[in-house]
């Protein structure tokens, strides 16, 4: 493009705001044209009339209170030193009551120690297994007439007639497994609400 | 101690670090300005500010994610973009009626939802003219669609060099230049209409 066509070539927008802005980036050439062509001089004019216009709007203020509003719903970073002492805390508590705990169940030993001498915490103790072996004992007795009684012994038998042992187990843990497995589906369907009786929003 | 002089840039670290103050002095510092450009853009009072708080509150429960090399003004006015624009466009609002709100159901509705003017000064005789100026741009600047209306207020409201428009409404710089050239148009247009004034 010659001198002269650059001088007479109108600006183009980015020009205009460039003069319009005082800007120094426009060569003496388009600055020339900038003040000698009517249309572009009019062009810069109205661009600097329209931005002193939206310059001079106002700022919208938000209601009083807008920051503490604000700063109620805000989750900032715990700081890792404030992270520590909490935790610290926590843990002191915790290990507090465990403590307390066991001073607690010490003492009580020791009292009962001290009001039955006779009955020391090893006798204790194995009059307690005991109870509990008589106990697991005669659950096992009971479960074992409840099977004979439901024919589940005689099953068992077959299974083993027919199948190794280890595949006997197998089958019948197969169809306990079913078993749940249909009883979890209709506690599903039981739990499951119907459509069109969920509330809308 | 205050963070009066302290730069946006620091203040985000600190507030990154749990300092609830130097959050605070953030929020004070851009409430107007996020306020303001979310006003005009949604033209309800109470909708800009809850997607005006909505905005400052995604900005420091997502701290972690706030890149520092850049501004954080810029990321603050890109949370508060898309969230205004998401909200226009659940509502299918392209622009903004001067007679009030799509939805306004009762007077006082329109009233409160309507382009008019908002000065906190009184005005002496003297200002009048460049008041009613201002309140026909304001109704001029409602007219323009949503991404214009963003893209100027940007530039000649809030004083955001063009790089910043680009990052905060993610489009290429060309098209902030084209949306701000044809909003100048338009709203020349529409001033030309209401003054006289011939076009070129």
């Amino acid at each position: 493009m010659s001198e002269q066509e650059i001088r007479q070539t109108h600006l183009t927008p980015d020009e205009v705001e460039a003069v319009a802005e005082t800007s120094a980036t426009l060569s003496e050439a388009r600055r020339v044209h900038a003040r000698s062509c009517a249309a572009c001089a009019r062009e810069v004019a109205e661009l600097r009339r329209l931005s002193a216009a939206l310059a001079r709007l106002p700022l919208r203020k938000p209601a009083p209170g807008f920051s503490d509003r604000v700063m109620a719903r805000v989750r900032l970073p715990v700081p890792w030193h404030r992270r520590l002492a909490a935790s610290v805390r926590e843990r002191t508590a915790a290990g507090i009551a465990v403590a307390a705990t066991i001073g607690a169940l010490l003492a009580g030993t020791g009292l009962w120690a001290l009001r039955f001498p006779h009955l020391s915490p090893t006798v204790l103790a194995g009059w307690l297994a005991g109870q509990a072996g008589e106990l697991l004992w005669q659950g096992a007795m009971a479960a074992g007439r409840v099977a004979y009684a439901m024919g589940l012994t005689d099953l068992a038998g077959l299974l083993q007639a027919e199948l190794s042992l280890a595949s006997a187990f197998a089958a019948l843990a197969t169809i306990s497994l079913v078993g749940v497995g249909a009883l979890s589906v209709m506690i599903r369907l039981v739990r499951t609400e119907p459509r069109g009786l969920v509330s809308a929003r | 101690m205050s963070h009066r002089d302290t730069t946006d840039a620091e203040l985000a670290g600190l507030a990154r670090r749990g300092d609830e103050r130097a959050a605070r002095e953030l929020v004070e510092r851009f409430q107007r300005p996020v306020f303001s450009i979310v006003h005009r853009m949604v033209r309800d009072r109470e909708l800009a500010e809850d997607l005006a708080q909505e905005a400052f509150v995604r900005t420091f429960n997502n701290l972690d994610r706030y890149d520092p090399s850049y501004k954080f003004s810029s990321w603050l006015f890109k949370i508060a973009y898309n969230l205004t624009v998401d909200h226009l466009r659940r509502k299918e609002v392209k622009t903004i009626s001067i007679h009030g709100a799509p939805d306004a159901l009762t007077a006082e509705r329109q009233e409160a939802t309507s382009v008019t003017l908002e000065s906190d000064e009184e005005a002496p005789d003297a200002r009048l003219e460049a008041l009613e100026l201002a309140d026909e741009l304001e109704r001029a600047i409602a007219t323009l669609r949503e991404d214009y209306r963003t893209a100027i207020l940007l530039r000649h409201v809030e004083g955001r060099p063009y790089e910043e428009i680009a990052e905060i409404m993610d489009i290429p710089l060309g098209t902030v230049k084209t949306y701000i050239f044809r909003a100048r148009r338009q709203l020349r247009d529409e001033l030309a209409d209401t003054y006289g004034v011939p076009e070129v």
